[in-house]
């Protein structure tokens, strides 16, 4: 990735922390100021039971205080307690449903729970009345890839395409780190193998990845070029070996393949 | 008359709403009891026998390693719950079963943890007959990394999602 890739992704995470910061605290009066102020503090030590306290201290400052609903839940999902996560989560959207961007995010990157990820979206688009409610908490991904990725893995092929479609012809679209690698692997599974191929070879022009030859291999394998599959898993292992892979501290991103899985097919072919 | 039984249904309403507020007033200053760290897990000998934590205190998977640390990486986890669960078809038997553990200093693993929800993530508890078989097999994991620092090794939390839909295995998670 070039410098100015990289600026513009952390534009996205600095937008994305904006989108869910604790906002101005001037905006509020009495109780709701004291307990926006006092979130700053609550902040640190995310899940300590200190930082708890203070959130809880937070809420009964400010029964409606989204902010403080939202970030007593996070250690809750990071710990894979999903049931204390949603009762948090669901009470932020009620006081604020621009946390919908939040909880459906993470419903699909953290649990893969897409059917009920996707209502989110879908209804934060709704609500919003333009696909450009934000990106995902992690900021890699345009809610609206996100939503397409849903639709994917619950079947519906076309609506992704159509999703996907509709986000790069925005005007605002700026590309994504993983915009074309998703847009590739939906194409690979509805049969459009060289809209697949330009896409995959366009994600690796803006950042080389195993995962992109991986998928590109699979491209060419269905078109029946079984040299060209063998040339490209081949790369994708010596670029898996160099450490240029999708990775991420919280969850394997969606999709993302393995040494294992690209040595697996190499053994295929080579039976 | 009349004025009286309406003064006497105003006196009613009124002290149900105070009712309703005191009732609301002290749930909301009931005080929770939080762990020292949100997932901790309370040793228990009784359930977790001799297992030998290095650390009092665990870091969390995330915080080492760069994510999931396993030999074989997700893809050899996944593999072996996909070759060894034996799907139980159960209609009902939806939702996401999270298993939650340590690893200690020597890649030992202990103190498993049950959490269940069903698909909109309420609680839920799977047939037992899923959940000895996912608590089998991630008691069977022994490729865990070593948490390494500074030339110490150290204890860590860890856990698997496991997304279920009528009794069959669909996904692995983090």
């Amino acid at each position: 990735m070039n410098k100015n890739k990289y600026i513009i992704f952390s534009g996205f995470i600095f937008f994305s922390v904006l989108t869910f910061g604790q906002g101005n605290c001037n905006l509020y009066e009495g109780k709701c100021k004291e307990s926006c102020e006092l979130a700053n503090e609550a902040g640190k030590g995310q899940g300590s039971r200190k930082s708890q306290e203070l959130f809880d201290k937070c809420i009964e400052l400010c029964p409606t205080y989204a902010y403080a609903y939202f970030e007593k839940s996070v250690p809750y999902l990071k710990q894979g307690q999903f049931k204390e996560w949603k009762e948090l989560i669901d009470k932020a959207v009620m006081y604020d449903p621009s946390y919908l961007l939040n909880r459906g995010c993470n419903q699909i990157q953290f649990i893969r729970n897409y059917e009920q990820g996707v209502q989110d979206l879908d209804s934060l688009v709704s609500l919003r009345k333009t696909i450009e409610i934000g990106f995902s908490p992690s900021g890699e991904y345009h809610a609206q890839m996100l939503r397409a990725i849903s639709y994917q893995k619950l079947g519906d092929v076309d609506k992704a395409i159509e999703l996907c479609e509709e986000l790069v012809n925005s005007n605002n679209y700026n590309q994504s780190p993983f915009d074309y690698f998703h847009i590739g692997i939906i194409h690979l599974e509805a049969g459009n193998f060289n809209k697949a191929e330009r896409a995959l070879v366009k994600q690796n022009k803006y950042d080389e990845k195993a995962e992109n030859y991986f998928y590109l291999s699979k491209v060419f394998e269905q078109k029946g070029e079984f040299s060209k599959q063998r040339e490209l898993l081949e790369k994708s292992k010596e670029v898996y070996l160099e450490g240029k892979i999708m990775t991420t501290n919280y969850y394997h991103y969606i999709d993302k393949i393995f040494l294992t899985d690209i040595e697996s097919e190499l053994l295929k072919l080579n039976k | 008359m009349a004025a009286k039984i309406k003064m006497n249904k105003y006196l009613i309403i009124i002290t149900l709403i105070l009712i309703g507020c005191k009732s609301e007033t002290d749930q909301s200053l009931s005080k929770i009891v939080y762990p020292n760290f949100i997932g901790d897990i309370e040793f228990d000998q009784s359930i977790d026998g001799d297992f030998e934590r290095c650390d009092p205190y665990s870091n969390q998977y995330y915080g080492i390693n760069g994510g999931v640390g396993y030999h074989g990486e997700m893809s050899e986890i996944k593999q072996k719950f996909f070759n060894n669960y034996k799907t139980i078809n159960l209609n009902g038997q939806t939702g996401i079963l999270t298993i939650r553990f340590v690893v200690n200093c020597k890649g030992q693993t202990g103190m498993f943890r049950i959490f269940s929800t069903d698909l909109l993530l309420n609680e839920f508890s799977f047939n037992n007959k899923i959940v000895t078989q996912f608590l089998n097999i991630s008691k069977k994991l022994d490729g865990w990394e070593v948490a390494e620092y500074d030339g110490n090794t150290y204890d860590y939390y860890q856990h698997l999602n496991f997304k279920l839909i009528d009794g069959e295995l669909i996904e692995i998670t983090p």
